[in-house]
């Protein structure tokens, strides 16, 4: 809390002239309020209230509190909050009944300069961690409504800005998108400040650097910008910056709002910015030279850049050994290729390539596609069609009824479909497939534009066949290859390749050879440790036969006795 | 243009895609018909053939960093022979475009697609190269980065699938003769040849120093990868059977047991393969253009030379007319490519311009 520079305090009536004057001339060019209002406030707490007032709007939640301080030299304030925003037992304990009750007791010193009484105040009587002194209307206002509480005393032109924010939330929770069966169970809440505390206390680093700003001109959201100072490129944490700062949206309600003005090309189906519940994952990115975003009201922090191979992989990936992971991995991967190709493959082989079906098969589909009155797109796309629905329904509903659905759509709809001759057998068990492969991906983002896309994969496997359905394929990988997100090739480190990048791809090397930051970020320090990173690693550069417990001197002397 | 930067080893691994889709083309039948059983001789030699160029095409290159063809060529030679010899080299890569561009069609036709229409095809071949036209250069040589590992791997998995391998249809070595050899090795040498786009693409190598060491080691790889699948079909067909087929590569594939008739997921490998090739020959010849005319677009002058293209390639009326013109393509081509580097390089050495003058200060 720095000293200002000492003001003259414009004279009450003096003070109500020109307001006025400058109200009528604003309002006659067009401006708001918080424009004309736009200078220091007053030393006269009835003009400051009048102002603050117009200003709130008279709303009936913001409570003005009037109160008098000390005994023999009788000083008028007024307490500013919004209900329900604000610690009130806090506010009664450390501010009203030290103005009220302590003040009349304790011997009040000389305060004839608004400076004495001003470190008076911020000093001796208020005891909140949080002051700050504000000097503008317009500072006051976003104060109140950023849920902080507003002490305004007569004769000084200044208000105190005490951090009383406390307001009805959730507590910290399981991550509902992210589940793990190793790993912490801790999740965002939609309490920004707390969300970047999780961060915090994972990364004790004096490097790492929070930014808050405000985006939205009415929702006014707190926003934080997370990154490693010594880590993250400059260039990278400065262009997040910039595409922050250009935002000009009336409102932020959902990082989500973000994502899309940020994200590099709005048009592609794939997402450039990934999204977490996590704070170990966020944790993880930052170690990595990547920025974290962060907003007030979402349980969820946004990671930039974002590239294909940062949606794949589950948290529990980096804390299980290597060899599970990757096979797992590997099964992750060939789901969401399960997921987008598999429709229309069935369609390529059934419409055109029969001769590539082992001869019982193709005679087994053919028998279960005899009664289907559809072709294989047709039938395909109803089934699809119809999972989408049930998905969709299952997702809104409450958990009972979801799985009600899910009964209604998987045994019922499945079953009379097939009884009823609309689809084939096979059909079935190919969507059930591509359903199951879909859920294995574990970013919800991902899964999405996957299953938008094997809608036209499976038209043009209808049209062209394999050759259709590859070119289809092409289509997507040109598309991924020339995108990027913040400046990062979307497909790296495959293409372009960097070799060292593929440590942490579809293989998940073991945690040692991660001895490098992902490269592709450019980070300032590019490695994460020394060269010899772990027991086996020791053994093999010192010769070491291996590190054994010798028994127990009784034990030996044991065995001595009795061979 | 130049905002794009890629790496040598991007630039160069087209060469190996592009190679590897001779199996597509004819030009297997044409070697078995014309130097029978020793066709694979003139095919290593080719290899040789390719490095020197591979050579000479950065010599001249490296004489003008930061230049494409297209912008010393007409310093070096002078307006009246320098742009007739750019326009001359932007004409190849174009009609070796079109010309793979049917023969691909008929490829597949033969292969997978009996009933479909060659122009569908080739209608789907052309929308994919526009579109790799507004990928632009990076995305095409990331795309190549990404397809070329399998691209690769499908023809060892086909040398491992196949059964029949043997190693007496290499005798007796000349049965038809020494005559054949050379027709063998101008075609093998035309299909390297195509590495002339270096020419083109020199000014976007984010590491020209690094050019020569991996320019010859790809040159290298993309030959001995194309006498591999030549090795492979001649050992599992034999070139008197094999001759008598237009794709015997195809024949090849479709008796491998690793798959009851695998041969058409192997066309969806192929059909990478295909595709970069295409694109790649239009994409070079879009970008020659473009440089000799800067106020053109490489996407808008790519999407208005596709027509023209596809109309040419439908000129011809059956599969062996453009299997002759694919031929007489090859033996042509050959010696413009061969010439056209070579003058500049003589010129340029002549009228001391580039290497250390004030040339390649100026830029």
């Amino acid at each position: 809390m720095g000293r200002r520079q000492k003001r003259q305090p414009i004279p009450a009536r003096e003070f109500s002239t020109k307001r006025q004057n400058e109200e009528t001339q604003a309002t006659e060019e067009g401006k708001s309020l918080l424009e004309i209002f736009d200078h220091p406030i007053s030393s006269s707490l009835e003009e400051n209230i009048e102002v603050l007032k117009k200003l709130l709007g008279n709303s009936d939640d913001v409570i003005f509190r009037r109160i008098t301080i000390g005994n023999a030299n009788r000083l008028s304030a007024v307490i500013i909050v919004v209900d329900g925003l604000v610690d009130k037992v806090a506010l009664q304990n450390n501010v009203m009944e030290p103005l009220m009750l302590w003040a009349r007791k304790i011997e009040a010193p000389v305060v004839s300069t608004s400076e004495a009484i001003r470190s008076f105040f911020s000093e001796q009587l208020i005891s909140f961690l949080e002051i700050k002194e504000q000097t503008t209307y317009p500072e006051l206002v976003d104060a109140v409504l950023g849920a902080d509480a507003v002490l305004l005393i007569d004769k000084l032109d200044i208000g105190f800005v005490l951090g009383a924010k406390q307001w009805e939330h959730r507590s910290i929770s399981d991550p509902a998108t992210e589940n793990l069966v190793r790993g912490p169970r801790e999740g965002f809440n939609e309490v920004m400040k707390t969300s970047v505390a999780l961060v915090r206390r994972r990364i004790k680093d004096p490097n790492l650097r929070v930014k808050f700003l405000r985006l939205g001109t009415r929702s006014a959201t707190d926003c934080a910008l997370l990154y490693i100072e010594d880590v993250a490129n400059p260039v990278l944490v400065n262009e997040v910056k910039r595409r922050l700062e250009v935002i000009n949206n009336d409102s932020i309600l959902e990082n989500g709002y973000i994502e899309q003005f940020i994200q590099d090309t709005p048009f592609s189906p794939f997402p450039q910015v990934q999204y977490t519940e996590r704070p170990d994952r966020v944790a993880a990115a930052l170690l990595e030279g990547r920025v974290a975003i962060m907003s007030d009201g979402s349980p969820s922090a946004l990671l930039v850049p974002a590239t294909l191979s940062n949606f794949l992989p589950a948290p529990e990936d980096y804390y299980e050994r290597w060899l599970l992971m990757t096979f797992i991995r590997i099964v992750r991967t060939a789901s969401l290729l399960n997921s987008m190709l598999l429709p229309s493959l069935y369609i390529a082989f059934t419409s055109f390539h029969q001769e590539i079906i082992p001869t019982r098969l193709a005679l087994a589909m053919a028998g279960a596609r005899a009664g289907v009155p559809f072709s294989a797109l047709i039938e395909a796309l109803l089934m699809e069609f119809t999972f989408e629905l049930l998905r969709e329904a299952g997702i809104r509903l409450p958990v009972p009824i979801a799985s009600t659905i899910g009964i209604v759509g998987g045994i019922i709809i499945g079953q009379t479909a097939v009884s009823a001759g609309l689809v084939s057998p096979i059909m079935v068990i190919v969507v059930a497939l591509t359903a199951m492969g879909s859920f294995a991906v574990p970013s919800f983002n991902v899964a999405i534009s996957i299953r938008i896309l094997r809608f036209p994969l499976m038209i043009l496997s209808a049209l062209f066949g394999l050759y259709g359905l590859t070119a289809g394929v092409i289509l997507i990988l040109l598309h991924l290859v020339s995108l990027k997100s913040f400046g990062i090739p979307y497909l790296s480190p495959v293409a372009p390749l960097t070799l060292s990048g593929l440590t942490d791809t579809i293989v998940r090397a073991p945690r040692w050879l991660h001895r490098l930051r992902p490269l592709m970020y450019r980070p300032r320090d590019r490695y994460r440790s020394g060269k010899i990173t772990s027991y086996f690693q020791s053994k093999q550069a010192m010769h070491e036969q291996g590190f054994e417990i010798p028994p127990l001197l009784e034990e030996r002397e044991k065995e001595g006795n009795n061979p | 243009m130049s905002k794009y930067k890629i790496t040598s080893r991007q630039a160069f691994l087209i060469i190996v895609t592009v190679i590897s889709t001779s199996g597509l083309q004819p030009s297997f039948r044409n070697y078995m018909r014309w130097a029978g059983n020793a066709a694979w001789l003139p095919l290593a030699l080719s290899i040789g053939y390719g490095i020197a160029f591979v050579w000479l095409i950065l010599v001249l290159a490296q004489r003008f960093p930061k230049q494409s063809v297209a912008e010393y060529a007409p310093k070096v030679a002078g307006s009246l022979l320098g742009y007739p010899l750019v326009l001359l080299l932007i004409a190849i890569f174009f009609l070796r475009g079109v010309l793979s561009l049917r023969n691909v069609s008929e490829f597949f036709v033969a292969a997978v697609l009996q009933e479909t229409p060659i122009s569908a095809i080739m209608l789907v071949m052309v929308i994919l190269a526009a579109c790799a036209h507004w990928a632009d250069l990076e995305g095409l040589v990331r795309f190549n980065e990404l397809a070329n590992p399998i691209i690769i791997s499908s023809f060892f998995l086909v040398l491992m699938g196949t059964l029949r391998i043997n190693f007496w249809n290499l005798l007796p070595v000349f049965n038809k003769g020494f005559k054949g050899l050379l027709p063998v090795f101008q075609s093998a040498c035309s299909d390297l040849s195509i590495i002339s786009y270096i020419l083109f693409l020199y000014p976007f190598l984010a590491d020209p120093e690094k050019a020569t060491r991996t320019g010859h080691r790809h040159m290298a790889m993309a030959g001995f990868l194309l006498l591999l699948i030549y090795l492979n079909t001649l050992l599992t067909l034999g070139s008197a059977i094999g001759e008598t087929f237009t794709w015997p590569y195809l024949v090849v594939t479709e008796n491998l047991r690793l798959l009851e008739r695998g041969e058409a997921l192997f066309i969806v490998v192929w059909t990478f393969a295909a595709f970069v090739r295409i694109s790649f020959c239009f994409y070079i010849a879009t970008l020659g253009l473009c440089q000799l005319f800067p106020k053109l677009r490489v996407q808008w002058v790519g999407v208005a030379m596709l027509p023209l293209a596809t109309f040419l390639a439908l000129q011809a009326d059956n599969l062996p007319t453009a299997v002759k013109a694919f031929t007489l393509f090859n033996h042509t081509t050959l010696y413009v490519e061969l010439l056209v580097p070579c003058i500049l390089l003589v010129l340029s050495i002549v009228r001391k311009k580039g290497g250390s003058t004030d040339e390649k200060v100026s830029r």
